[in-house]
């Protein structure tokens, strides 16, 4: 039993990772462009199925993949954010969330109708791979996955806190009426900061294709994954993002002991409910570090 | 004011004269509901340009046009004999214009290093300049040493108000726009802006103050200007208000102004 458990643990750990990956995109979009991203499931699907073309049909290493979707995610970001939301932010936030609503459905849609609405995975010489660790069988897929998204969350944190224009989408966040009167252009802000979260759903895109199975109808799983992340973990801070997606894979894959497989996403509701108590009481008063 | 000040301040003031006017700009918030009608207001060089006006009258909506954060229905806004009335906010600053708002506009969550760094992002093309303007500031104001590490939100009150000033600063602007440095803050602190605004008219700045504490304003003064109603009263050099600002200012606008020490 105890190797069952220290599997697991190390199974929801890397697992977590994964879900830590997914929050980022929407910690970006929701707490620094206090845009409600309701299309970041759909898009993170999205990613998924684009990388299983890629790699079945164009027979491209997933790594390369992967850089292929950041790219066109970035651009697809850009053309969103100029093309429907610049316009709608100075009008009201619910147009803005509707229109998104929209989006998330032209998307899943396509991807439906393109790809079928069944259930596929990926499987590449890398996603069967394993490794031995001591008296441990870990998917070797697994590990690259949480090395990546540690890589990236950190890779954030830097940009963040060391560049000129990571300086500019912290300002932004906290006040954009400060950032203009600094004479930092808001919009281009905006836009920077949905290209990344857009950019992050299409490398959790990647994860997802990676470890689990999908279909075009995982886009609400994903997106109130994501939403839960990013409750627990606080909307403005990456570290605490990713860790809050691990707490989260841990409680998850660990209630799978003993749960139904078809009842494991009510842990999910269950540190949802629960983060939305905790974060509704501890309203913050003191300034924190953004 | 010492020779050696004169001397700058003329170096200062051939190199860059701005003033900034206001012509005939109608504005508002609400169709048809006029909150500036046929406003004129000119600000020049080296002069601190006072409005004053009762609660509601349009002063405060006067300096958002100016900046460009309200747009003018009707009417020209010019920076230096350049008309920007429709430039966006954001580009004013490299224009040199500069506003400081009534409300607080620190980035709380950030140190007071980046604070200024954020302050001098549009001087980022040139490296030189960017980092000769931060030690700049720091040379200036020795208290915010110490403090560059800290977050902004967690200074006191009379270090954020040094920090925002320092950080209006880092670019040089040439024309200050200067919004309600009394409302809501200690006395020392209201003596803080008022010695920066003495200051920047010494290094030949064009400063447009805007203060409900018609004293206070009155006192440093060069010319007022008076509006009611979003339209203009009343106006002319300082001089001619001497003595009788405020049984004048009472007497023109109707407002029943506060005792003395109140």
């Amino acid at each position: 039993m105890a190797g069952i458990i220290v599997n697991t643990l190390i199974s929801g750990l890397l697992v977590g990772v994964m879900y830590g990956m997914t929050g980022l995109g929407l910690t970006f979009t929701m707490g620094f462009g206090k845009t409600m991203n309701v299309a970041q499931g759909t898009l993170i699907v999205l990613g998924s199925f684009i990388l299983l073309s890629l790699s079945t049909k164009f027979h491209m290493n997933p790594f390369l993949g992967l850089l292929v979707i950041i790219v066109a995610f970035g651009l697809l970001g850009g053309l969103l954010d100029r093309v429907l939301l610049t316009h709608l932010r100075s009008k009201s936030d619910t147009i803005t969330l509707l229109v998104l609503f929209g989006v998330a459905q032209v998307i899943t849609n396509i991807t439906s109708w393109v790809y079928s609405a069944n259930t596929v995975s990926l499987t590449t010489p890398l996603t069967q791979a394993t490794v031995q660790v001591g008296p441990l069988m870990i998917s070797l897929v697994q590990i690259w996955v949480a090395v990546i998204g540690v890589a990236v969350m950190f890779g954030l944190y830097a940009f963040l806190r060391q560049t000129a224009i990571g300086k500019m989408i912290r300002a932004t966040a906290q006040s954009e009426g400060a950032a203009a009167l600094c004479g930092l252009d808001v919009r281009m802000t905006r836009t920077v900061i949905f290209v990344l979260g857009i950019a992050l759903a299409g490398i959790a895109g990647f994860a997802l294709a990676m470890l689990f199975p999908f279909s075009p109808q995982d886009q609400d799983t994903w997106l109130i994954i994501s939403f839960v992340v990013v409750v627990l973990g606080g909307v403005d801070n990456l570290m605490t993002t990713l860790a809050a997606g691990v707490v989260l894979g841990i409680l998850q894959t660990l209630a799978g002991l003993w749960l139904p497989f078809s009842d494991q996403n009510l842990v999910v509701y269950a540190v949802l409910a629960l983060a939305l108590i905790w974060r509704s009481r501890t309203a913050t008063l003191r300034f924190r570090s953004i | 004011m010492s020779m050696s000040s004169v001397s700058t301040l003329v170096g200062d003031m051939s190199a860059k004269i701005s003033d900034i006017r206001m012509t005939g700009v109608y504005t508002s918030y609400y169709a048809d509901q006029w909150v500036l009608r046929d406003f004129n207001l000119a600000a020049e060089a080296g002069k601190i340009t006072v409005l004053l006006g009762p609660n509601g009258a349009g002063k405060s909506t006067a300096l958002k046009v100016l900046y460009g954060l309200l747009a003018a229905n009707r009417g020209q806004v010019t920076l230096g004999g350049e008309e920007i009335t429709r430039l966006e906010a954001h580009r004013r600053l490299r224009k040199g214009l500069a506003l400081l708002p009534q409300e607080h506009t620190l980035f709380h969550g950030m140190t007071v290093d980046e604070n200024l760094e954020l302050g001098a992002a549009v001087l980022r093309g040139d490296r030189r300049r960017f980092r000769a303007a931060i030690d700049g500031a720091y040379e200036q104001y020795q208290i915010l040493r110490g403090l560059r590490h800290k977050l902004a939100g967690s200074l006191s009150g009379g270090q954020q108000r040094i920090l925002e000033l320092a950080r209006l600063m880092l670019t040089d602007p040439d024309v200050l726009l200067v919004d309600e440095p009394s409302n809501g803050v200690a006395p020392n602190l209201v003596d803080v802006a008022y010695d920066a605004m003495q200051n920047w008219r010494r290094r030949g700045k064009t400063i447009l103050l805007v203060d409900q504490d018609i004293e206070a304003a009155g006192s440093v003064a060069d010319y007022i200007y008076t509006i009611e109603s979003g339209q203009n009263r009343l106006s002319g050099p300082a001089t001619q208000f001497a003595g009788k600002l405020r049984d004048l200012v009472s007497e023109w606008l109707d407002v029943h102004l506060a005792p003395e020490n109140g």
